[in-house]
């Protein structure tokens, strides 16, 4: 059995970066392996951004862009980067999050990992958009990082190849 | 590419899957190494590269010494996101 592809909410990231009680399995199952981590250089980018704020630095002096530098080229290494990600699903009502479920269609990703509350619910909407996601991705779960763990803690070791 | 001044040799079999192969291969053909090169470029970078607690560890000091709660710290992180993203949208419109 192969590790499973995920995407992350840019959120997942951010909290990543700055309090480790909040990143549960996220980052720790990207750097072992038992799930496969899809990223694009727009997405990165984004985190990169929010995380070189000034309002950011000037709370917390030692989130310097060498240590934001240094932490994305970490993710970078523990992920597989998607440049050509075809713009195939909106959502009217939230268009920023489109990169995220447009990466999860174009790379076949079992979970979206994602603390946002509205995102979370779009897997059970009964909107054109929720439809229009579950067609275009029939075998994306969207979840919360605890439950990704949860879900990996139940499922076997993956094999290699 | 790792440039330390002293390396040793040190034989090793490697068993990987066809994907890491592959991905191997490509990348000694993009940078025109051979496969013990990107090979042993990758793992001197494995090894000595710092973990990402390592990395951030002065962050998270920070962050607990503030006192901010997770609800406050993500709504802030939050709202910084969205700040990024309106900015972003006016800069292009």
């Amino acid at each position: 059995m192969s590790a499973p592809r995920v995407v992350y909410d840019t959120m997942v990231f951010l909290q990543a970066a700055v309090r480790p009680n909040r990143r549960y399995a996220t980052i720790d199952a990207a750097e072992d392996g038992r799930v496969i981590l899809c990223t694009s250089p727009d997405g990165i980018a984004e985190v990169r951004d929010v995380l070189t704020r000034p309002s950011l630095a000037a709370k917390f002096s030692a989130l310097t862009p060498e240590r934001v530098a240094q932490f994305l080229d970490s993710v970078g290494v523990m992920a597989t980067s998607f440049s050509a990600v075809p713009a195939v699903f909106t959502w009217p009502q939230h268009p920023n999050d489109d990169h995220l479920f447009n990466l999860a269609i174009h790379t076949k990703a079992e979970y979206l990992v994602t603390w946002e509350e509205r995102i979370l619910k779009l897997a059970t909407d009964a909107t054109p958009a929720a439809d229009l996601l579950r067609r275009l991705a029939p075998n994306l779960s969207i979840v919360t990082p605890k439950q990704l763990a949860e879900l990996l803690k139940s499922q076997p070791p993956p094999t290699s190849g | 590419m790792a440039t330390s001044a002293q390396t040793t040799e040190t034989p090793v079999t490697l068993r990987l899957s066809e994907r890491a192969r592959a991905k191997l291969a490509e990348q000694a053909a993009t940078t025109g190494q051979d496969l013990s090169a990107v090979a042993s470029d990758l793992i001197e970078q494995a090894v000595t590269r710092p973990s990402i607690a390592e990395i951030m560890a002065p962050v998270w000091k920070q962050v607990a010494e503030s006192g901010m709660s997770d609800e406050e710290l993500d709504d802030f992180l939050r709202s910084e996101l969205e700040a990024h993203r309106r900015e972003k949208k006016a800069k292009s419109a």
